[in-house]
């Protein structure tokens, strides 16, 4: 193995960078036509309980994929994820009832399609999500000391943890009177209604909104599995003492994915928050919740983006689908749980995407990139 | 800690060595793992370490990179101290390593093993990695061509797509030369690179591993069991046993030590 002049490496030229770049924009336009595309479905193709159930798909596979990043990618075991979807959902609805309290006067659903009132609703989304990562960071530094079971423990308790505080919440405040008139002990702790739940939050979302964050939450994660940070993620699921020996910040990478993956799980959760139909309740952020997503990345396959989309949809799917079967429906649930984990216990896809399987694809794919 | 910065400034700047590794010692409860350990290594050298099962070249290496803290001594780069450093630390200012028992990345592909090395020292925040503007895709190129260069000198170009954990034994350990040598390292920690080679693979990698000093700018610190190659390969050698520095000298000496002999169960090595 003598040192033989290294081949020739194809130089990529600046004008494919500037295609690249522009590919880089053209995507999460595309994600945006999605959007579109699914929000024209709602009414005509989908009657009003399909879309809800298409909505609830969304929303599953946002946690579901965010979930990923963590429990798949980086390889660290979190049951906390519904704590930051509650988190983000109560956080995005404080923002939105009592931004419209405020605002004008009544919590009710302000101005049509794209009208003052979704804006508000989708900044309060964002915010949702910062809220949800500034926790994601305090729940990732224990995951500097502690990993396996020790890590699932502490991230459970942040769940319950969360659960429980959030049951001894204040009522909510009716009217603009009644919050200016509010005293600090009905303030402190906030007024998000307590065992009860969140009652009375505008509903504002829809298909559109689900469409938009789910697609820039996918393109997100996908680019994310094919950068330098996710390669560092995946590494250290592989093996934490080779990542180091490359140079890997093994502690800034596992808190940034803990930051990432609960930003994404806290915009989520707003619109989980601002569905037609149920409230958000302190139920929402139990450890029950967590394993229903942690179900879907291992069913989906760990680290594959598609696999948690699939497996998302198709066990939030079930449930309504066996509906019929009422009696024995968990029965039959649970079973072909079960009979998954015994047939492909890596999950549907493995770590692959579904577009792995595609030849022609894995070609194009290749060394290239 | 016994050695100060007096020590160190004893050496004229010309023929201070590149890595210089001063009385480091620790121990496991009683059991002292490596005691007294020091070397000096220079610029461009190929230095072997060479002990008994058990002596503690391992442990000299966790040392060196940072795995285990030293109980005491200094562990100097050029001008970094790395004496307690996290091990990422050490990697970026310039120690890498390979694995007695084959750390790779399984899962991963051979092109990315080496790409995630060589991406020490770039970072693309979370954002560009949304957007994917020029920069990033001008830095994924770069890596990619960096990587894809060390897998042509490492002849695992073929291999590149294909996850590491499907290479041949003989492969995965090239794979680590590659992926340590992605971090553009100073000083380059073999643990074992020829353990389950066969003789043809071992006589290619004696060459590789000779070539490395002046191509990649870097010193050499070999352990192996096999010692036809680091007596045909390293100028230098240091014998540990029982944790403790046995012999220092280069391999005609080392050869006909009797202290060196002794530990070897007392007869000369088959091999030397």
């Amino acid at each position: 193995m003598t040192a033989a002049a290294p081949s020739p490496v194809a130089p990529v030229q600046d004008e494919s960078l500037l295609r690249a770049a522009l590919k880089g924009l053209v995507v999460p336009l595309c994600g945006v036509a999605f959007a579109f595309g699914v929000w024209s479905l709602e009414g005509r193709v989908l009657d009003a309980y399909d879309t809800v159930t298409a909505m609830n798909i969304g929303v599953a596979m946002m946690l579901a994929v965010s979930l990923n990043i963590v429990n798949g990618m980086t390889g660290q075991f979190s049951i906390g994820h519904a704590g930051f979807m509650a988190l983000g959902g109560y956080t995005s609805g404080m923002v939105t009832y009592y931004g419209s309290l405020l605002l004008w006067g009544t919590a009710a659903r302000q101005g049509g399609p794209f009208g003052a009132g979704e804006w508000l609703f989708a900044a309060s989304c964002v915010a949702g999500g910062l809220v949800s990562a500034c926790a994601g960071y305090v729940v990732g530094l224990p995951s500097l000391r502690l990993r396996g079971d020790y890590l699932a423990i502490v991230t459970l308790g942040f769940g319950e943890i969360l659960r429980v505080l959030l049951q001894q919440t204040n009522r909510v405040i009716g009217s603009r009177e009644g919050l200016a008139e509010a005293k600090w002990r009905e303030l402190i702790p906030p007024p998000v209604g307590g065992a009860v739940g969140f009652n009375g939050l505008p509903k504002y979302t829809n298909l559109f909104w689900v469409g938009l964050f789910l697609s820039l939450t996918v393109i997100f994660a996908v680019r994310l599995k094919r950068s330098a940070i996710g390669r560092s993620m995946i590494a250290i699921r592989e093996d934490e003492i080779a990542s180091y020996s490359v140079g890997v910040n093994v502690t800034r990478v596992k808190v940034r994915s803990f930051v990432i993956a609960a930003f994404l799980a806290g915009v989520a959760g707003g619109l989980y928050a601002h569905r037609i139909g149920v409230n958000i309740e302190p139920r929402d952020a139990g450890f029950q919740r967590s394993f229903e997503y942690i179900i879907m990345t291992v069913l989906g396959g760990k680290g594959s983006v598609t696999g948690s989309m699939i497996a998302a949809s198709i066990l939030t799917y079930l449930p309504e689908w066996l509906r019929d079967f009422d009696r024995y429906r968990m029965i039959i649930y649970a079973s072909l749980l079960i009979a998954m984990m015994l047939l492909r216990p890596q999950g549907l896809l493995g770590s692959r995407e579904i577009w792995d399987f595609l030849p022609w694809f894995r070609k194009r794919r290749g060394t290239a990139r | 800690m016994t050695s100060g910065p007096a020590r160190f400034a004893l050496a004229s700047p010309e023929n201070r060595p590149l890595l210089d590794v001063q009385d480091v010692g620790i121990a496991f409860g009683g059991l002292k793992a490596v005691n007294g350990f020091s070397l000096q290594l220079p610029e461009r050298s190929l230095y072997g370490l060479i002990g008994p099962n058990g002596a503690g070249k391992t442990t000299v290496f966790n040392l060196l990179t940072g795995v285990y803290r030293p109980d005491r001594g200094g562990i100097r780069l050029a001008r970094h101290d790395l004496t307690g450093r996290k091990p990422h630390e050490i990697t970026l200012a310039g120690v890498a390593r390979t694995f007695q028992n084959i750390r790779l990345f399984g899962e991963m592909s051979v092109l990315d093993n080496v790409r995630l090395a060589a991406q020490l020292r770039r970072s693309v925040g979370a954002l560009s990695t949304f957007f994917r503007g020029p920069r990033f895709h001008r830095c994924e190129a770069d890596l990619r061509d960096r990587a894809l260069e060390l897998l042509d000198v490492m002849e695992l170009r073929g291999d590149a797509d294909a996850p590491a954990r499907s290479l041949s034994y003989g492969h995965q350990r090239r794979l680590e030369i590659a992926r340590a040598l992605a971090t553009r390292p100073k000083v380059l920690l073999l643990d074992e690179p020829a353990a389950g080679m066969n003789p043809q693979e071992k006589q290619s990698l004696a060459k590789l591993i000779e070539s490395l000093p002046e191509r990649f700018e870097l010193s050499v610190l070999l352990i192996d069991h096999d010692m036809g190659l680091v007596m045909k390969v390293c100028r230098k050698i240091t014998v540990l046993d029982h944790g403790e520095i046995i012999a220092v000298g280069p391999p005609d000496r080392i050869q006909n030590d009797p202290n060196v002999i002794a530990a070897y169960l007392g007869e000369p090595t088959p091999d030397a």
